[in-house]
């Protein structure tokens, strides 16, 4: 190895170990997919809420008894716990079956889960960042549409627009040039000495 | 030029044609064959008649049957099927053949199978295309180990390997044309290509110039290949690509189909089935707008697409060419015999417009034998014969010698093109000042509006006839400064990119591509067949759950593919986007007005925005 080599392989470690700047859209869709795992996580809270209340039967009670049960509440506090029980009741308990709350529930956790580690590996540019958030978008969009097909509850047309967006957005070729294979550190290395082809 | 000096230039730059282990067909004489054979011939809508038996059919007999004008085709037929005991001890000697010569060298051993390298729908359409063989005419079977054994006859009685030759001078190049004949084709069965068929003409070209003295140096050589015309088909004589043996130019054959190639390895060829063409257009379409409309077109990629990768709605086809089997030509395993010339034309070759082998009725032609060197199958004239340099893309490209010569002639014409030029803008130009200073003296005089509206319209002409003379000057100015370099180039000895011409070109499977392994290739070859049972034992036992089965499996299927292809990354993309459109529409389908509303808001403050900002500016 002459001089010139050992040179050249100093500069391509020293090129590796720097930190490359993460670009703003790849730090935006990170942050967004945090978000969305936070929505995630809450749906499934939700549903599982939701399921534990019907188990004990406390939600029909409220529901039917409503004002009673909640008397020894505040009325302000009444004023905001009641309508969030009318939407849950309606946008939710009517629409997807009781069988399936809990089961959702736990789907809501697991997609919220992989959305975090997505996002985390996409804030470190990992180079399997982007096919981790697709899936996940992709198993969003199509929770979304098997719920719409099934019952059609609200917040399905929120997870629909903001997996139309993501997806939108992770095709950005700005975003997607971030991800795509770049040669290694090796073969740039072969390349410095002249030996490419 | 005399026949002996014909012959020496096409001894000197015979090529070296190495084929594939398993080949069982080799070029010969086409005299045995012909002996071999018997005439047929073929009215519409009538029964092929027999016009010479079998062992009665000679070179000049076959000369007399010229086309008579009618739509009859002419045929030979080289050999009967065999009888079904004959057929068996054929497959026993050949096993037998097979064990004894493990690992010896005329024994073909498949690579990763053609339907192992490319997607699912492609080996779906290619179980369709084989079941359309049992509809369509086609060489039988056993008319391959027929071919076999009487090739093998006619080679034990006088072992000769051979080639035709012509020598074409054209626009200042000597053109060598080595024709190549083959008694049979035995790609579909005996190496899992698209087709058999009796006798084959395969040819490779060498183009060479001439100096004042009579020495020839060679420049190109073209080869005939599948799919590929023109320019595609040549490599410069300096080219890496093209291997030489001193001066002779290597072709690797591909097996049983005799394809030439000038690199060795296996290539994927595509067969298009013409009712599916409008489905390749589609999926090309779809997926440039696509690209387009998320900016990840940059530099031209979404035209490409396509162009460059297999499409799923082909048939693919491996036309093996390693060049591992036996070697013909000057220092190889086999010597050439003494060329057969073509030039001029023998009556046989001239006359005769029928096919060379079994006309096998085949609507798509690819079972069908091939006609003679100067014919297609129509009885058209072969452009290769008639015009070797447009074939091979030749026809506007001088030989290098004339290249200045060709260069300084149009030069002149440019020169001269500018002078005139030159002069009718000075003309022109005086011409368009005088109308202007008229116009000019014109106006403010009402009785004069008339002559003066004329007047503009004569000036604007004018002004835009001047403007495109200008332009072309401007123009050729820009050529002849670029011919000018280009003359330097030459006189300091560049010949310029040896490939620049080619569009498309012909690469075997790289390594990495034949790296997938044994379980793959065996996914590949019974996946159809899975599916297939799946979908009856789910209609059978679970009609309820048929559709939803159906979409598991084939998920589970196409997840598979992917994993073995390494493009799981691609393949939940495709999913998602596709997911995405869907959604889209659904949330399209249910807020259709509102949607309407907030995009004319946003494009309402949109516009407020970026006026207001340029008025605050």
């Amino acid at each position: 190895m002459s001089q010139s080599d050992v040179t050249s392989s100093r500069k391509v470690g020293r090129t590796s170990r720097k930190r490359q700047k993460r670009p703003w859209p790849v730090t935006a869709i990170g942050l967004l997919m945090l978000l969305q795992a936070a929505g995630l996580f809450s749906f499934g809270l939700l549903h599982v809420g939701a399921s534990y209340l019907v188990q004990i039967g406390l939600l029909d009670q409220i529901l039917e008894q409503g004002a009673e049960l909640l008397g020894e509440l505040p009325v302000r506090a009444r004023a905001l716990v009641m309508p969030v029980l009318g939407v849950v009741n309606e946008e939710l308990l009517l629409r997807v079956s009781e069988r399936s709350l809990d089961s959702l529930g736990l789907l809501f956790f697991a997609l919220s889960a992989l959305a975090v580690l997505a996002a985390v590996s996409f804030l470190r540019t990992r180079h399997n960042a982007w096919a981790s958030a697709m899936l996940v978008q992709g198993l969003c969009l199509l929770i979304a549409l098997v719920l719409y097909f099934s019952g059609k509850p609200v917040y399905v047309y929120v997870m629909m627009l903001y997996g139309i967006l993501m997806v939108l957005y992770l095709n950005y070729h700005e975003v997607r040039d971030v991800f795509r294979a770049k040669p290694g550190v090796e073969e740039q290395a072969s390349v410095h000495r002249g030996e490419g082809r | 030029m005399t026949a002996r000096s014909d012959r020496a230039l096409l001894r000197r730059f015979e090529p070296v044609v190495r084929y594939t282990r398993g080949e069982q067909f080799f070029p010969m004489d086409v005299g045995p064959y012909v002996r071999a054979s018997s005439l047929w011939v073929q009215q519409p809508g009538a029964e092929p008649e027999c016009l010479v038996p079998e062992g009665e059919l000679t070179l000049d007999k076959l000369a007399l049957y010229r086309a008579d004008g009618s739509n009859a085709i002419h045929f030979l037929k080289f050999i009967e099927p065999l009888n079904i005991a004959e057929l068996a001890a054929y497959r026993l000697q050949r096993v037998a053949q097979g064990l004894a010569k493990r690992g010896e060298q005329d024994v073909f051993r498949p690579g990763r199978g053609r339907l192992a390298r490319v997607g699912y729908v492609s080996r779906l359409v290619d179980a369709l295309f084989s079941l359309t063989l049992l509809a369509r005419g086609r060489v039988p079977g056993d008319t391959s180990a027929a071919a076999i054994l009487e090739y093998q006859r006619v080679l034990a009685e006088g072992e000769h390997y051979c080639y035709y030759g012509r020598v074409e001078r054209q626009n200042g190049w000597v053109v060598l044309q080595y024709w190549f004949f083959y008694p049979f084709n035995n790609w579909r069965s005996g190496f899992f290509g698209v087709n058999d068929h009796e006798a084959d003409w395969e040819m490779a070209c060498v183009y060479c110039s001439e100096s004042a003295e009579g020495a020839v140096y060679p420049e190109w050589v073209a080869y005939a290949s599948h799919d590929f015309s023109g320019d595609d088909l040549r490599r410069r004589w300096d080219d890496p690509e093209l291997e030489r043996v001193g001066e002779h130019p290597v072709i690797y054959a591909g097996a049983g189909s005799h394809a030439s190639y000038f690199v060795r390895g296996e290539y994927l060829t595509e067969l298009e089935i013409v009712f599916l063409s409008p489905f390749v257009r589609l999926t090309r379409r779809l997926e440039r707008s696509l690209r387009r409309a998320l900016g990840q077109d940059q530099g031209g990629q979404a035209q490409a697409i396509g162009r460059a990768g297999f499409n799923t709605f082909r048939i693919p086809f491996v036309d093996y060419a390693r060049g591992d089997g036996l070697s013909i030509g000057p220092g190889q395993d086999k010597e050439w015999d003494e060329p057969r010339l073509l030039d001029p034309a023998p009556a046989w070759a001239l006359c005769y417009r029928g096919l060379w082998g079994l006309y096998a009725c085949d609507p798509v032609a690819g079972e069908n034998a091939p006609a003679g060197p100067l014919y297609d199958r129509d009885g058209t004239e072969r452009r290769v014969w008639y015009d070797p340099l447009g074939w091979a893309g030749l026809d506007k490209v001088p030989p290098s010698d004339e290249i200045r010569l060709r260069l300084q002639e149009r030069r002149e014409v440019l020169d001269a093109r500018r002078a005139e030029l030159d002069e009718a803008i000075s003309q022109k130009s005086h011409e368009l000042v005088g109308l202007g200073v008229e116009a000019a003296a014109m106006q403010g005089y009402p009785h004069l509006k008339d002559r003066h509206a004329a007047y503009e319209a004569q000036i604007e002409a004018l002004s835009g006839e001047l403007d495109r003379l200008r332009a072309q000057v401007a123009s050729d100015e820009a050529l002849l400064e670029a011919m000018g370099h280009y003359d330097q180039r030459l006189r300091a000895g560049e010949r310029g990119p040896m490939r620049a011409h080619i569009h498309r070109a012909h690469h075997p499977a790289s390594d990495d591509e034949l790296r997938l392994g044994r379980f793959a290739e065996t996914w590949a070859a019974i996946s159809i067949g899975v599916m297939m049972i799946g979908f009856v034992l789910l209609a059978l036992f679970s009609r309820e759950h048929l559709v939803l089965g159906l979409v598991a499996m084939v998920s589970l299927i196409v997840f598979i593919e992917s994993g073995f292809r390494g493009q799981l990354s691609r393949l939940i993309a495709s999913v998602t986007v596709g997911l995405a459109v869907v959604s889209a529409l659904v949330l399209l389908f249910e807020f259709f007005w509102l949607i309407v509303v907030l995009g004319v808001l946003i494009a309402g403050a949109y516009i407020v925005w970026e006026n207001l900002r340029e008025l605050l500016r």
